[in-house]
C-alpha cells in the first residue's frame, strides 16, 4: 500500500496512527487480505481528501470520522475474509479464528463454535485410550450411551468399541470436520 | 441499502467513495464509508457484485465495484418486490 503524504506533519502523524491501527485489526488475516483491507481504507481516505478542499487536518480528521474506529468498521471485513480463508485452507487455526470472530453473527456460528470444541477433544480421546485403555471408549448401558472416559465401572455399562475405538475416532473428526466447512460454506452461500 | 447500492451499479461500476457521493446526489441517502465498506464486501461475497483494483495515476488505486449478472437478478427481484408493495 503506497502511504498518502501530507505536507503537515501533525496531519501525517495523525494519518500514521490511524493506519497503525487498522493494521492491528487486520494483522490476523493472509497478507494478501490485510493488504487488501488497508488499500481499501487508504482509498477512502484519499478520495475524499482529494474531493474536499478545506485544510489537510480538517479534510483528514473528517474523513477518520466517517471512517469510524477500525476496531469496529473492519470487524465484519475481518471476519468475513477469515471464514473465507478457513473454507479454502480447511486450516484448524484459522477455522477457530474464524468461528470466534462470527460467535456474535448468529446461532448457526454458536453451534458450529460448539462442534469444533467437539472436534478438539476427539485428539485427546485417542491420546487417553492410550494412557488409559480400559477407561476410555465408547460406553453403552442401559438408557446410556456416550462416547469418553469414565470413572468407576457402573454396573450395567460395557464398552463396545475395543480396539476400533481410535480408528473410529479418527473417522468421526474427518466426517465432523468436514460437516463443519460444509456448514461454513452453505452459510456463506446464504442469500440475502 | 443493498437496493440502492445495486440501483447505482446497475448502469456503470463505480469506486467505494464515488458511490457515496451518487447514493447523497442521486438518491438522497447519505452513507459513511463506515457503512459502505463493509455492505461492499458483504454484497461481493454474496456473489451480487464483482470488484477489479485499476491502478491511478496518483499511485493510489481505486477499487471499482460492477454488479453481476446474480445482482441484476437480485435487483429485478427486489425492484418486482417493491412494485407490488407500491401497488397494494
Amino acid at each position: 500500500m503506497k502511504a498518502i503524504e501530507f505536507k503537515d506533519a501533525a496531519s501525517q502523524r495523525v494519518y500514521n496512527s490511524y493506519i497503525a491501527r487498522c493494521k492491528r485489526v487486520v494483522k490476523i488475516l493472509s497478507v494478501q487480505d490485510q493488504e487488501e483491507c488497508l488499500m481499501e481504507v487508504n482509498s477512502y481516505i484519499y478520495e475524499y481528501i482529494n474531493d474536499h478542499h478545506e485544510d489537510e487536518m480538517t479534510g483528514l480528521l473528517n474523513i477518520l470520522d466517517r471512517l469510524g474506529d477500525p476496531e469496529i468498521t473492519l470487524r465484519e471485513v475481518v471476519a468475513s475474509k477469515k471464514i473465507d480463508q478457513a473454507i479454502k485452507t480447511y486450516n484448524i487455526k484459522y477455522l477457530f479464528q474464524a468461528l470466534f470472530l462470527n460467535l456474535r453473527n448468529g446461532v448457526a456460528y454458536i453451534l458450529l463454535a460448539f462442534m469444533t470444541v467437539l472436534l478438539v477433544t476427539f485428539p485427546v480421546l485417542i491420546v487417553m485410550k492410550l494412557i488409559t485403555p480400559s477407561k476410555t471408549g465408547i460406553w453403552v448401558g442401559p438408557h446410556t450411551f456416550f462416547l469418553g472416559i469414565i470413572s468407576g465401572k457402573p454396573d450395567g455399562i460395557r464398552e463396545i468399541a475395543g480396539n476400533y475405538f481410535i480408528p473410529i475416532v479418527i473417522v468421526l473428526s474427518i466426517l465432523l470436520y468436514l460437516l463443519i466447512i460444509t456448514i461454513l460454506k452453505a452459510i456463506r452461500k446464504k442469500k440475502p | 441499502m443493498p437496493y440502492f447500492v445495486l440501483k447505482a451499479l446497475e448502469s456503470q461500476e463505480r469506486y467505494g467513495y464515488e458511490l457515496i457521493q451518487h447514493l447523497k446526489d442521486d438518491f438522497n441517502t447519505e452513507v459513511t464509508e463506515s457503512t459502505m465498506y463493509p455492505l461492499l464486501t458483504r454484497l461481493q461475497k454474496e456473489d451480487l457484485l464483482i470488484s477489479k483494483w485499476i491502478e491511478q495515476p496518483t499511485g493510489i488505486p481505486r477499487k471499482y465495484y460492477y454488479i453481476s449478472d446474480h445482482g441484476r437478478a437480485n435487483l429485478a427481484e427486489m425492484k418486482k418486490s417493491i412494485d407490488e408493495n407500491l401497488t397494494k
